[in-house]
């Protein structure tokens, strides 16, 4: 016997048709099951949210982006908005694309920037970020905004969140986070690695 | 009548059926090319679709204020196999002066993230700067490409270094 496939026992010679049908449907269950291994494994879970709406602010505050709303673009998480829930413990690339733009006046070379940021589910603001990514860009006003764009990777215990933050000091008016924000998660492997003998 | 497994329809033969050996015959063939696409899979697990490109020959001609695509050798990517793709980018300028600079990747010529420089200094060169990247849904076939725009004087040239990685299988 295999791990997949019965020998055929003395009296079961004569009944082929049978022993070929159960052939079958043990081929065909030991191979389902290593196919799904073998897409599941490289296919880390994954969630793109787009951001539906402008966000705009003013200086000097750290902005939480995720008040913005934001639709699903394409996920495989288990769970439905990692904006509102905290994402099962394990490591993962976390990252965001912003477009900003003054509302009002520009002031040239004013600075702006995009946290990526792990908060424990249930701190209040007032308790400081966990872990911080922070992309940075100076205004260079030539009338098309700033791009933002970081990744970083963090590890999660469970009951953590990840929240995208901004901050800048274009004090002459608010900044805009415009629409079409990407956020992103991907899973990329459970916490503790296994010990390799 | 033959029957068929329910997911990969392995033929069999039923009760009332006359065996020979052309039943056996068919049912290895089936699973010998079932097992072919799993070795497949298996490929694709250990070898995640992904490419390494510098465009050769730099590009010239960018007039400021004018967001133009990198058409040279090398600068885009044809999907291969339908996914989550990420495309990093680092880019370098020259020009007479360059205030600000900015890149963005593109997916079927349609812009979907970038990054921005401030050049602050309006000196000749900008960067290298560099793009980090955004999963994309790809689809088998599409073209992933960057595009380049400055402002400052003279005319603009650049460097490309741009990877492409597969990051989710959907196919």
């Amino acid at each position: 016997m295999t791990d997949c496939f019965d020998c055929l026992e003395p009296p079961n010679y004569a009944a082929i048709a049978r022993e070929l049908q159960q052939t079958a449907f043990q081929a065909e269950s030991c191979i389902f099951s290593v196919e799904r291994l073998l897409r599941a494994v490289p296919n880390g879970p994954t969630q793109i949210r787009t951001s539906t709406a402008n966000l705009d602010f003013s200086s000097g505050t750290t902005q939480d982006l995720r008040v913005a709303t934001s639709t699903t673009t394409f996920s495989t998480l288990s769970i439905t908005n990692f904006f509102l829930q905290p994402l099962p413990a394990g490591v993962y690339e976390f990252g965001a694309f912003v477009q900003t733009s003054a509302v009002g006046a520009v002031d040239a070379n004013s600075y702006r920037y995009l946290y990526l940021s792990v908060r424990n589910q249930f701190d209040p603001p007032a308790i400081p970020d966990q872990y911080r990514a922070t992309e940075s860009a100076f205004e260079a006003n030539n009338g098309t905004g700033m791009d933002m764009c970081a990744i970083t990777t963090v590890a999660l215990n469970g009951s953590q969140n990840v929240v995208p933050q901004f901050i800048h000091n274009n004090t002459s008016s608010q900044l805009r986070i415009n629409i079409g924000a990407i956020y992103w998660v991907t899973r990329l492997s459970d916490q503790i690695a296994l010990e390799t003998v | 009548m033959p029957a068929n497994t329910p997911i990969y329809g392995f033929t069999y033969p039923c009760e009332s059926d006359a065996i020979n050996a052309s039943a056996f015959a068919t049912l290895a063939q089936q699973i010998d090319t079932k097992l072919q696409d799993v070795q497949g899979d298996a490929n694709l697990a250990v070898g995640r679709y992904s490419s390494i490109q510098s465009m050769a020959p730099n590009q010239g001609g960018f007039a400021s204020g004018v967001e133009a695509a990198f058409t040279n050798a090398g600068s885009t990517y044809v999907v291969p196999a339908a996914g989550l793709y990420i495309t990093d980018c680092l880019v370098a300028a020259n020009a007479t002066t360059i205030t600000s600079m900015r890149v963005r990747i593109r997916l079927n010529g349609v812009a979907m993230y970038g990054r921005s420089y401030n050049n602050a200094t309006a000196a000749a060169t900008a960067g290298p700067m560099v793009v980090p990247g955004v999963p994309m849904v790809c689809a088998i076939g599409d073209t992933i490409s960057a595009a380049f725009l400055f402002f400052g004087t003279g005319a603009g040239s650049a460097s490309l270094r741009i990877n492409f990685r597969m990051i989710l299988r959907l196919a």
